[in-house]
């Protein structure tokens, strides 16, 4: 059994890890242990073992093949918005917070993560839009990690 | 000849005032000459030379037209008996019945008498097309014969006791008859006739300048609907919608005008196995006539087939169309109108000689034979039916070349907005990169005074300097591109359709930009961002929003985005509503830094930043403002900041409230 840490965990899901890799930097510099995954299956496989206080996740990402087929529209398939419903689904990380980052505001994909996220939660998703200040987002990440 | 005996009573006159005040509708004939007084005065000519009072009646109304002389005199006659309830009653049936056997028996002419007064009439039919249009009158008065004459006159007395008149007030009238009245019936029929052939003429004539004038009003008409969607021409271009629904306009009145069911548009499809099917089949004409091009059915305007009134048929090229896909989809869809469909005209649409689409129109199967509509011929209708599928098709093209065009654009778009995205994203990566680098190093530096040691003061500086400037340029750079990808947006060339909605819910609209804004006013030590709702209550539904790109929502945003970046910590952000005239406005309200007079419209510049604004170091590129006021001007509105006004003091710094004031055109109740 695991042993519970005063580190809170953070899970880092994006396609370009060379772009968010100071963010992750910068949050262990503030005593967060961090994740950085750049596939979306298998950052869905870490998040089911449990464990992860925080996920921050890139908003457009490559699809992952053969999981998707359920989506119509190309552009919801690309997006993270996927990757939530797909935690959301499962009980056990209902609660764990979600961060998106996104560079472009994409409306369609944004209403869509709005939607899904106060479908399964009853709350507005954070969702914050390039550029994010480390000190911006370590912020963030403490009020939702509290 | 036949006579009607027995007619106990004197025959009693009708008058056009009884008739008005009785609201029926039109007669038939007088649906046909129209003006019934203008037809009136042309009898006169015709009536005068008659030898006897005549009086025309209308069988289908129970008017009367007579003999201007005569008028007068048998006007007020039988104006003084029409006073009475039971002599009209009995006067109408009658004159029913008269009308009745002229129609049955097909006499040319009926002969009744009065017992009481000896007045003989001669009822003779005035058929126009075979149908009995109105019925002649003549009067045979007078008796010679010494007995008729003394009963005459004693039963004009009692007629005058009767009513109550004077001695003689009666009689007056009938002396006003005149004397030299033939009293042979014989001769008044033969009078009677020579009235009716100028009468029928007459009839004929005025049915004839009637259907002409009938004719030259319904092409006024198509010309007026032409005109006016030819001044709609271009509006005709700004969406499918408004093609579809201008060119139903237009069908729905050429319709009636000629006379039929419904019209359709057939315009060019996607050359799929369908459309094949409908050129060859539905259209009944070779594909290769319209260069090569398919057609298809738009199925939208069944909408416009469903409420079509009129009825007609003109003429038609092709019977194949009978069992074309197109009358079956008609008759599947409105059946109500599938059961009169007749046969069709087919107009091509041209666009600069060149085919470009189909108008048919449906003629009724069960035309009537007397419909007034426009008989279309190669010297008359053909022009504007021509006229109209010119029209429409130019509109088409226009359309199609808007959309084309379009379609250009959002490519054009779509590809800016991912060479941004490409820019944003590593952009903000370097930002990160160099802050996380100066976080590190500076906490180095303070556990380890020596770790610039060997390092020239002069370049230790400038380090530090570099790395700030690495940090902030590409934080601006990135916000910059982010912003440009928002100019982009606002651009109507690039950006395409960007059709007003009315907003229903502006509170809820609202509300959700204050809900986007809380994160970040939370960061900045903001108390609040807050609607007003009971204040935008009232523009709910009075005001239209550009919701395609999200661009209302982008405009506000902006200028809560410069709230948040510019108020003090423990102030709240509000955006308020009201009604002013014809404008709906919203407020957006802040206390922060002052904006300072004569920054109020320097502000809406691009990249202008008030040195207020740069002291704060709050991130800004000077675009967010010139982005909303460009957006607001599309929605038809304007977007203006007042200086502020000082409010109190916040720790040692004076708090000014702002105000941004955006006023949007308000919508009639109609949608207007």
């Amino acid at each position: 059994m695991t042993q519970p840490t005063a580190r809170k965990r953070i899970l880092m899901v994006d396609d370009q890890l060379d772009y968010i890799q100071p963010y992750a930097e910068a949050l262990e510099d503030e005593d967060f242990d961090v994740t950085l995954i750049s596939q979306v299956d298998s950052a869905l496989e870490m998040l089911r073992e449990g464990g992860f206080d925080v996920i921050i996740l890139d908003m457009l990402m490559p699809p992952s093949e053969g999981v998707h087929e359920d989506f119509e529209d190309l552009d919801l398939r690309k997006s993270g918005g996927w990757v939530l419903s797909q935690i959301r689904e499962d009980e056990r990380l209902r609660d764990v917070p979600i961060i998106f980052i996104t560079a472009v505001r994409d409306t369609r994909v944004r209403e869509w993560v709005e939607q899904t996220e106060r479908a399964y939660t009853g709350r507005d998703p954070v969702i914050l839009t390039k550029p994010v200040t480390l000190t911006q987002l370590i912020k963030i990440v403490r009020r939702v990690s509290e | 000849m036949a006579i009607l005996p027995g007619i106990a009573t004197l025959s009693i006159g009708y008058d056009a005032e009884s008739a008005v005040a009785m609201s029926r509708p039109p007669s038939r004939f007088e649906q046909i000459v129209g003006d019934t007084e203008a037809f009136r005065l042309m009898l006169d000519g015709a009536l005068r030379d008659a030898g006897s009072p005549c009086l025309v009646w209308l069988p289908d109304a129970g008017q009367f037209l007579s003999g201007r002389e005569y008028h007068a005199a048998l006007g007020a006659f039988f104006g003084l008996v029409f006073g009475h309830p039971e002599g009209e009653r009995r006067y109408r049936a009658q004159a029913a019945a008269i009308t009745e056997r002229l129609e049955d028996s097909g006499a040319d002419s009926l002969v009744f008498a009065c017992e009481v007064t000896g007045l003989k009439m001669v009822a003779v039919p005035v058929r126009v097309a075979e149908t009995l249009a109105a019925v002649l009158f003549c009067c045979a008065m007078r008796p010679t014969d010494p007995d008729d004459d003394r009963r005459f006159r004693d039963a004009v007395r009692g007629l005058e006791e009767a009513f109550g008149l004077a001695a003689g007030q009666l009689h007056q009238y009938a002396a006003h008859l005149p004397d030299d009245a033939d009293p042979g019936v014989e001769r008044a029929v033969a009078r009677a006739r020579r009235v009716i052939a100028a009468l029928t003429r007459l009839c004929a004539d005025r049915l004839a300048l009637q259907q002409a004038q009938q004719q030259d009003r319904w092409r006024l008409k198509a010309i007026g609907a032409l005109q006016v969607a030819n001044q709609h021409l271009n509006d005709l271009s700004i969406s499918w919608d408004a093609f579809w629904r201008a060119t139903a306009r237009l069908l729905e009145d050429l319709a009636p005008i000629i006379g039929a069911v419904c019209g359709l548009v057939l315009v060019p499809g996607r050359g799929t196995r369908r459309d094949m099917h409908i050129a060859t089949a539905v259209c009944g004409l070779p594909s290769e006539q319209f260069t090569g091009r398919l057609y298809r059915l738009d199925d939208a305007l069944l909408g416009v087939i469903a409420r079509a009134e009129h009825f007609h048929i003109l003429h038609t090229p092709n019977d194949d169309l009978a069992q074309g896909p197109v009358r079956r989809s008609i008759i599947e869809q409105a059946p109500e109108v599938g059961a009169r469909l007749g046969r069709e005209v087919l107009i091509p649409m041209f666009f600069e000689d060149q085919r470009n689409g189909l108008v048919v129109f449906f003629l009724s199967n069960d035309p009537a034979p007397d419909s007034d509509v426009l008989v279309i011929d190669s010297s008359t209708g053909d022009s504007i039916l021509a006229q109209s599928g010119s029209l429409i098709g130019a509109a088409f093209n226009n359309r199609q070349f808007v959309q084309r065009r379009h379609q250009q654009h959002k490519f054009k778009r779509a590809w800016l907005e991912t060479v941004t995205h490409q820019f944003v994203a590593p952009l903000s990566a370097v930002q990160g990169h160099a802050e996380l680098l100066t976080n590190r190093l500076a906490r180095w530096e303070n556990k380890n005074p020596k770790l610039f040691a060997n390092w020239p003061e002069r370049h230790i500086e400038q380090f530090w300097n570099s790395l700030t400037a690495i940090e902030r340029t590409a934080q601006y750079a990135s916000r910059l591109a982010y912003n440009f990808s928002r100019v982009v947006y606002q651009d109507k060339e690039l950006g395409g359709d960007l059709e007003l909605t009315v907003a229903d819910d502006l509170t809820g609209e609202l509300i959700q930009i204050a809900r986007d804004f809380q994160g970040s006013a939370r960061e900045n030590r903001i108390l609040k961002v807050e609607v007003d709702t009971p204040s935008v209550a009232p523009l709910n539904g009075r005001v239209a929003i550009i919701t395609s790109d999200d661009l209302f929502r982008q405009a506000i945003g902006n200028l809560v985005d410069n709230a948040v970046k510019y108020s003090f910590e423990n102030t709240a952000i509000i955006l308020r509503g009201r009604l002013e005239k014809d404008w709906g406005v919203i407020e957006v309200i802040n206390e922060g830094i002052r904006l300072a007079p004569g920054e109020e419209t320097r502000i809406f510049e691009y990249e202008y930043r008030t040195p207020e604004a740069r002291a704060t170091y709050a991130p800004g590129t000077g675009i967010g403002l010139s982005v909303a006021r460009d957006i607001i001007v599309q929605h038809g509105g304007t977007l203006t900041a007042r200086p502020s006004v000082p409010v109190r003091k916040l720790g040692d710094r004076q708090s000014w409230l702002t105000t941004f004031t955006i006023r949007l055109p308000l919508i009639d109740s109609d949608g207007s």
